[in-house]
């Protein structure tokens, strides 16, 4: 079975909703996050975190974003303050805990939407990728792309399927 | 006052658990990051209740939430997850557990929950 492109923006947009008012604490969480066609060419992808999804369904779910981004991010849900500087050498630790978390909960929403059409799906942990400019390519058998741009910057969201 | 174990992966939510509890006068007696973890803390420090995550690496929330019962029957464990599918909760909740709090959740979910556990 097979996921529409429209049913995986849907999902994607209602779940990103969801976490914006709760995780955010946005309550005009629905203007917030909009889908867009297409990231300006100079955005960048220097992190990228990926979950994937076994049992019920086999893919793989990855988030990526420029590290400007990634911070801005972090910082808001780490309750850390604008002005403090996030150490380099903790980036990549931190990163993964607030970022892996958003997207563990994005990925248990969409498997929460998902599981009427294929059964409990199991996730995995958060796998984080960080490099310069990031190109991904994974040789699953579909994959879709959706970009949102927010109060932080353009996140793209990708789903692969096997 | 309880004495409460937290186990999950991330200390994102660690920190906001142990906040809303702290808030409330109970003491947060360990934080555990994975399922092996939460077993070791359980029996060294007897807690009153466990906030317990589901994905976790080395060993997941499920299979500590079943050893944690051969040891003590009686535990009181509070799942709080992102994976809210039908079958877990149910399956969750078959083996015992008093709720299953779905991330991302309100404080007054987690709250709510702990008091009627204790």
């Amino acid at each position: 079975m097979q996921i529409s492109e429209e049913r995986y923006k849907e999902m994607v947009k209602q779940a990103f909703d969801h976490i914006m008012e709760v995780m955010f604490n946005n309550k005009n969480a629905k203007d917030s996050i909009k889908i867009i066609s297409a990231p300006p060419p100079t955005e960048k992808r220097e992190i990228a975190i990926l979950i994937q999804f076994t049992d019920g369904l086999e893919g793989k779910l990855i988030f990526a974003c420029s590290k400007e981004t990634a911070i801005k991010i972090t910082k808001k849900l780490a309750g850390i303050k604008e002005e403090t500087e996030i150490k380099l050498e903790d980036q990549k630790k931190v990163f993964k805990d607030s970022l892996g978390e958003l997207m563990n909960i994005l990925s248990g929403k969409m498997a929460y939407s998902l599981q009427r059409d294929f059964g409990t799906i199991r996730l995995t942990t958060p796998t984080i990728i960080t490099g310069s400019d990031l190109i991904i390519t994974i040789y699953d058998i579909s994959s879709m792309s959706t970009y949102l741009e927010s109060q932080f910057g353009i996140i793209e969201l990708t789903l692969t399927l096997n | 006052m309880a004495k409460v174990l937290i186990v999950d992966d991330s200390k994102l939510i660690r920190n906001i658990i142990k906040d809303e509890l702290k808030k409330k006068g109970h003491q947060i007696v360990a934080e555990a990051t994975n399922g092996k973890e939460a077993i070791e803390f359980f029996k060294d420090k007897s807690p009153d209740l466990i906030t317990m995550d589901i994905t976790m690496d080395e060993m997941d929330g499920l299979e500590a939430i079943k050893e944690i019962y051969k040891i003590d029957s009686k535990a009181k464990i509070i799942v709080v997850s992102a994976l809210g599918q039908d079958e877990l909760i149910n399956s969750a909740i078959d083996m015992g557990v008093l709720d299953f709090i779905i991330k991302p959740f309100e404080p007054e979910r987690l709250i709510n929950s702990v008091n009627k556990a204790l």
